[in-house]
Parts: structure tokens; sequence; C-alpha cells
């Protein structure tokens, strides 16, 4: 076989994914992730469950509220809007990545180091700045009124599709850094050899496009899945959501038990959804990396269409971009502003950089782990994968009064005292998203590679340490990444469980915004985007040097 | 040396997150739902003149989070705060309700007249905010502001009123002293009616300020602080006292209570002395929240009304506490529909 390339082949393929691997890692290692998992993660929703099923004795009281109708409408209107920004950011972030990676332009060089910038911005601040744009009395709603003074079309933001048009805008970089990470990982001389007999629409289309499948879906969950807890960006567009039901149990009625009984359609249907996609990706290959492989050339020149589709990006970058930034910086002066906000709030940007970049180091760790015990183990795989499902749509506010039930006793303070319990809240948060990226990584890697490793070496921490993680260095480096950034932007569960005397960006930010402090709101905003730009800079540089799959 | 850098700083970063924010042998916690912008400084102060370390939680916007209420039923078995300073008076009654506080009359509020203090000692008001309506002042003249709040429900104000979402903060707190004052007929007959003359609803007090600045709706229900916030902004709106011939303006104060097994009570009761001193409504009225001071002694700008001046709604809050968890079902029945 010229190529050394197994997925290709159906049959070769087949094999590679169904190889008896021999269980190669230290038995102490699977027993001991799942105590972990169930301690930091299940356990804490255990309780809430529990909670609302126990109220002077077993009772299904809380669930009852889940029959009124009413709730039936806004389910419909947060499946319609998670449907809508799914789809959209599925589009628009696969074709930039596909842009960025696969076709040279002029611009891709600049594009691809500011595609992900939206994604620093709160989508809170992204509403704000676009009601501000497309409200009512904006400039353009008073310019086409003033075109239109018989029959005024108006652009309507405060409606369901202005809230799927503003988080598409906050949440399509996730999918494009996802296809992004997987267009790094594959070997270029699949689409190369396509490109002899096809052109490279086709190529995308039958070679790149499935193979990049699992990146695709798991760009795609992670950006539904956010779409469907968030509540505030719905909120200041005027749109009722199921997310707001259950944050109203908690701050109008204090009532957790039906908070959590509320919450749990939304996991249940996050839940399906990852089921269906599962089953999607079941009985087929992925495998790309198997050892002998190059770094793959661009597919086109952009010209004619490409040209086109550049052009097409450019201008929805400008957008989402140019826009936001650009009305920050006008709020923002003028720029004696930007020297308060380091004055007043270098203590939390610091307190949050750490907190988050040594989350992110642990989220990274840990969902690497977890996902090469649950492609590498057998018998627990499918067990393993399930586990990690179940917490992924659970609403911050349900998880941080979990977390106090549990780590608020007199034998823990040391943890729930210091700014450890914000690190566990974020492990327990945002694990599910970085396990799902991992987890389309290590699928390509084919397992015959550590098998002819570990009869080399002998030493499971030598195959993982000089086989594994180089293989695994995009997808990496991509959880290291999408961790910080949640983490970062994380507002509801770490308020919950603060330590006294400690105060994050997100929360500084929103008490700010509600005194009306505008310029420092955004002087703050690009202090912050600039800070986490220059940072992905250098996790950037650090990458090109030694993280590239060689 | 890269390698060895790399653990060094992971091992400084670890004993930054595990090391507690401060040790001290004196210190007090203190979870607070008033603004950052205005607490802030007045703990600071605290904390220079006394040298007890003030660990303190905010909330923030009571519409984009649970806040810190929810946080303290949570940590009802094992507290963590001493006390509990509320920017309005309803939640801290349903912590009162819910047995999380302990009594404490406090030297310094004996000048506070005793509607604003509960009976037995659970907490104590200081430095209020009204309900009041702003303006535009591009779109109403003085002489086109309605008199009372129930005239919003006429055909001229169709439409061109906004109302924060009124199960939260104190926007709850309002309609609960209405059910308290005049009764539930008569409130839920005013809800109603705004309700049919199609009041927008929207995120919050701020939200209702920003709309109207911004000429989206003429008029909106909000609270002294965000109107002052606005006007000083250069914003063009106006605040409106209403029903000062009638029921009278809603007086919210701030409250501050302390917690019942508190970690620090001794520490937690020095605090309460110095919040609930003059010295602190003053600063707060000369803030750009302009709290109203309850006490006539205490100065205050001149912009800001003396509460004798002020026809206040003659509001039990107690009993205000009790109504606002039947006010927040019936709104929520209301204006979710």
């Amino acid at each position: 076989m010229p190529w050394g390339v197994t997925s290709f082949d159906p049959i070769v393929s087949a094999m590679s994914c169904s190889v008896n691997s021999m269980r190669t890692y230290p038995p102490f290692l699977l027993p001991f992730c799942i105590v972990l998992f169930a301690i930091v993660v299940l356990l804490p929703l255990g309780l809430m469950l529990a909670g609302s099923l126990w109220f002077q004795g077993l009772t299904l009281s809380s669930y009852a509220a889940l029959a009124n109708p009413r709730y039936l409408k806004m389910a419909l209107n947060s499946v319609l809007i998670a449907g809508g920004v799914t789809l959209a950011s599925l589009v628009i972030g696969t074709s930039q990545a596909f842009l960025l990676e696969r076709i040279d332009g002029r611009w891709r060089r600049f594009f691809g180091v500011v595609y992900f910038l939206p994604l620093l911005i709160p989508p809170y601040i992204h509403a704000i700045v676009w009601t501000f744009c497309l409200g009512s009395t904006s400039a353009v709603n008073r310019c086409l009124a003033a075109l239109f003074p018989d029959c005024v079309p108006r652009v309507n933001i405060y409606s369901i599709g202005g809230v799927i048009y503003i988080l598409t805008i906050a949440y399509a970089p996730i999918v494009t850094l996802c296809v992004i990470s997987g267009f790094k990982s594959l070997d270029g001389r699949l689409e190369e050899a396509g490109l002899l007999t096809s052109t490279p629409w086709a190529v995308m289309r039958k070679i790149s496009l499935p193979l990049l499948r699992p990146h695709i879906l798991c760009g795609g969950l992670i950006v539904g899945v956010l779409t469907i807890v968030n509540f505030e960006v719905p909120d200041l567009m005027r749109t009722r959501v199921y997310a707001t039901e259950i944050f109203i149990q908690f701050s109008a009625f204090y009532d957790a038990r039906k908070a959590t009984a509320l919450s749990l359609p939304l996991i249940g249907l996050t839940f399906g959804a990852l089921v269906i996609v599962q089953q999607m990706m079941q009985k087929k290959p992925y495998v790309v990396i198997t050892g002998d492989r190059r770094v793959a050339r661009r597919l086109a020149p952009a010209s004619g269409p490409w040209r086109l589709a550049y052009f097409l990006m450019g201008f929805w970058l400008g957008l989402s971009i140019l826009v936001p930034l650009g009305v920050l910086l006008a709020k923002s002066l003028p720029w004696q502003n930007f020297r308060t906000v380091l004055r007043t709030s270098t203590d939390e940007i610091l307190f949050s950089l750490i907190l988050s970049g040594l989350s992110a180091l642990v989220l990274m760790a840990a969902s690497c782990t977890w996902c090469y015990l649950m492609e590498r183990s057998r018998r627990w795989s499918r067990f393993l994968d399930l586990l990690a499902l179940l917490p992924f749509a659970v609403p911050g506010t349900v998880l941080g009064i979990g977390l106090i039930l549990l780590w608020n006793r007199s034998w823990t303070q040391w943890l729930y005292g210091s700014s450890l319990i914000l690190l566990i809240a974020y492990l327990a948060h945002f694990i599910p998203f970085t396990i799902r990226i991992m987890a389309a990584n290590i699928k390509q890697i084919d397992i015959k590679l550590e098998e002819a490793a570990y009869l080399a070496s002998s030493s499971w921490f030598t195959t993982v340490r000089k086989i594994l993680l180089p293989l695994l260095r995009p997808g990496l480096f991509l959880s290291f990444f999408l961790g910080f950034v949640l983490c970062f932007g994380d507002l509801a569960a770490p308020l919950l469980v603060m330590p006294p005397g400690r105060e994050t960006v997100p929360i500084k930010i929103y008490n700010l915004l509600h005194y009306g402090a505008d310029q420092m709101v955004a002087a703050l905003c690009l202090v912050i985007v600039l800070i986490i730009f220059i940072a992905a800079g250098m996790l950037y540089t650090v990458y090109d040097r030694y993280g590239k799959i060689k | 040396m890269g390698k060895h850098f790399f653990w060094g700083s992971l091992f400084v970063f670890v004993l930054f997150l595990t090391v507690p924010h401060a040790w001290a042998a004196r210190q007090v916690v203190v979870y607070t739902s008033a603004d950052q912008l205005f607490s802030e400084p007045i703990l600071d102060r605290y904390q220079a003149e006394t040298g007890v370390i003030v660990k303190a939680v905010y909330d923030v916007e009571a519409a984009k989070t649970v806040g810190l209420v929810n946080r303290l039923i949570a940590e009802k078995n094992h507290p963590q705060a001493d006390v509990f300073w509320n920017s309005e008076v309803a939640r801290t009654i349903a912590l009162k309700q819910r047995g999380l506080l302990a009594p404490y009359f406090s030297p310094s509020a004996a000048d506070i007249p005793p509607i604003f203090k509960d009976s037995q000692g659970f907490w104590t008001g200081f430095a209020a905010r009204a309900r009041v309506l702003v303006y535009n002042v591009d779109l109403l003249a003085p002489a086109d502001l309605p008199v009372s709040i129930f005239d919003l429900t006429q055909p001229q104000w169709r439409g061109r009123v906004a109302l924060g979402y009124p199960l939260l903060g104190t926007i709850a707190t309002h309609f609960g002293a209405l059910y308290a004052t005049l009764g539930p007929l008569r409130t839920e007959t005013f809800l109603k009616g705004l309700k049919a003359n199609q009041v927008t609803i929207v995120a919050g007090n701020s939200v209702v300020r920003d709309v109207v600045a911004d000429g989206e709706y003429a008029i909106g229900f909000t609270d002294t602080d965000d109107v002052h916030v606005a006007i000083q902004n250069g914003k063009p709106v106006g605040m409106h006292f209403p029903d000062q011939s009638g029921i009278g303006t809603l007086l919210i104060p701030n409250t501050v209570a302390l917690i019942k097994n508190g970690p620090h009570p001794g520490e937690g009761r020095k605090l309460i002395d110095f919040l609930l001193s003059p010295v602190v409504e003053q600063a707060l009225a000369a803030s750009a929240s302009a709290n109203i001071p309850l006490r006539e002694a205490v100065p205050a700008p001149p912009a800001l009304p003396k509460l004798s001046t002020l026809n206040v709604m003659p509001v039990d809050y107690n009993a205000l506490g009790s109504h606002i968890l039947r006010s927040d079902r019936f709104c929520h029945e209301l204006f979710s529909q």
C-alpha cells in the first residue's frame, strides 16, 4: 500500500479499528479515573438530583411542573434557537476552516489569526453591541424609516432571528477551531491523491469532510449545548426560552429542587443529540494518523469562486469582529478609561488568567486521559462515553448549588475556602466539552502505533509520552485553548462558590454593566480581548514550533 | 531549563490557588448585593480604619444570576458569611423566614425610623432608593407625566411603557409592596391593566433606563440610582416620583443582617454597626447611587429629596416579604403568556 494509510480502504480500516487491543495502561488508571470523575463531576449533580426527588420523603412533586404547557412553547423556542445557531455555525465554521486551511488566499494568514476574536467577547456584550447597531432607534432603522416612510421595513433584532444571529457570531469560531484542529491532523496525501482526478470542491466533499466528521460534529455539539443553556442573550432580545425558567425557579422562588427538575429535559435533550451523533459515527473509520504521513498543502489558489468565498468570509469576519470591536472602542474613549480599568481591575484580570490557565491545563490532562481510556478499554468504552455525556447540559447554577452541598463541610474547608473550589467548578462544568474535543482527535490515531511502541519499549508511560502525546498535540492545544476561553467567561458556577475576597473578570464586567458604566465595560472588554489575543498568539507560536504533527 | 521553568511556574500557581486570600486574625466575611462601585469603597474604608480584613463577595445584576441569596440558603448548614448587606429588603426577609439570620439590635440604628427596622432585630434598613418613573425628556414634558403609576394603564400610554422582569430584584419588591398595601385584588387588576396596555418586559431596571434613554420607550419603572447614573452620564432622561398625592412612592432601603452561626459573629456585629452609622448613609447619598438617608440629620446633596418631603408608601416590610411569593407567582403566570 503506497500511502501507508488505512482509513481510505474500508476493509483494512475496519480491521485496524477492530484490533483486539492489548490492555497496555496500568490497571489502577481506569478505577482511579472513574472514582475521581464521580467525586468531582457526578456527585454534585447526584446530590441535586436526589434533592429534587426528596422532600419529607420520596416525591415527584418537583417534576409536576414539567406538565405545564407553558414550558412547551419555551422549549420549542430553545430548540429552534439551538438548531438555528448550530446549523449556521456548522456552515460558517466549517467553510471558514476549509478556506483557511486549504485555499491559498491573499488574506489567509491574517484571517487565520483573527477569526477566533468574537469568541473572546462575552455573548452578552455581543448582544448589547448589536442592539446598539440594529435596535429600533439605531441609525440603520432610522435610515430605513427615512427611505421608506410609508412602509417601514424595520430590522427587528428583538426576535428569535436576532438571537440566532448574535449567538452564531459568538459561537461559530468554536466550530472553526475544532475543524481546523482536524485539518491539522489530516494526512495531506489523501487530499493530494484525490486532486489527481477531482476538483478541490469534490476533494473537500468526498475526502476531507467525511474524515473530519468527528471534529465537525464535536464543534456543532458544543455550540448547541452552549446555546441551549444560554438565557442572557435571549433575555436581552426579549425572547423567552426554556433556560430562563430554570433561572427563575432559582432567583425568584429559591426552589433548587424544581430548577433541577426543569434541567432534566435539557440534559435529556442533549444526551439524545449526543447519542444520535455517536450512532452517526459508529462503524465508520476515522483513523488518519498511521505513522507515515505528510503535512497537507493548499488545494487551490483563491481564484474564481474561491475568491468569492474568501470575500464572503471577509465580510462575515468584518461583521463579527470589526463591528463589536469598533463599537467597544468608540464607547471606551477617552483613553484614560483604559488606565482606570487597569488600575481597578488588575487583580481580577490576573486572577482570572491564572485560574483559567490552570483549569484549562487540568481540563486538558483529565480529558486526554479519559478519552484514552474510552478509546482503548474495549469493555468499558461505551460506559465511559455515556458517563462523560451526563453532565453536558447542566446549567451552571444547578452545578454551583451541588458543589456547595458537597464541599461546604467542616473537613473540606481547606478546599471550599480556597480558589481550588473554582478549579473544581470549572472542571465539573466544562470537562464534557474538552472530552468531546479530545475524543474527536484520539479517534484519528491508529492503535497499531502504540502497540508497536509498546512492543519496543514495554513501558506504557514511554509509549504515551513519545508516541501518543506528540500525535495528539493539535487536540491538546485546542482543548487547552477552548477550556481557557470557557473558564475565563463563565459566570454562574463561579459566582456561587467564589471564595470571599476574590473576583473574576466576568463578575466585574456584569457589575460594571449594572450601573451603566458602559465606557468601563467597553474598555475592560477590549483589554481582555487584547490580553487573550496576545496569550493566544504566544500559544500559537509554541504550537507552531513544537505542536505540529511532523 | 524549559521543563524546570514550566513545573516551577505550575507549582507557584497551584500554591496561589490553594493559599487562602488573606491570613488574618481579625476578619469578617460580607456577602453584598449592593453595587460594587458603591459598596467596595465603604468596605475598604472600614478595613483601613479598623485593621479588620473585610472579605467580600459581590453579587451581579439580579436579572443575570441567581445571586447570593441562593448561596446563603445552600450554605445554611455551614455558613461562610458573617454579614449580608442587601441592596433591597424582600430577599433579606426571605432569609429571615428561612431561619438563616440572627437577631442583632445595633446601637448605630437607634435613630433610624422603626418602619425601616425589623421589630425582632433580624434586619435593619438604611440608605434607601425609591421606585420611580424614568422618562425621556425629548418625548415627554413634565406636564405630560402621569400622576400615579396606575395612570399607565390608560390608553395614552399604550405601548410606551417599559418594565423590568417583574419577578426579580426591586421590581418584585415593588409589586410585593402593592400587594401588602392595596391587597391582591387591586394589585392584580393593575398588573392586568399594564399587560393589556402592552407594557414591554425587558431584562432589568438598567435596561429600562437604557431603552427609555434611547427613546425606544417614553417612560419606564426603575430605581433612583439607575436614573441618577443616566443623568450624570448626560442621557436625555428625567426622574419622576409618582403617587405623591396618592399611595406614595415606595422606598426600598438597603438592609443589613447578621448571619446565624457565621464564623466571626463579633466582627460581624461591628461591621453592622459601621454600616448603619450616619457616615455610611452620607457616603451613599453623595455617591452616584444617590441613596436617600433615612435620618433627617444626615447631610445629603441638594438634588436629593429629603425623606420628610416625600409622600412615602406606608408599607409593612415584613408583610411585603410574606406577599412577595404570591406576587411572583401571579406575575410569572401573567407575563409568561
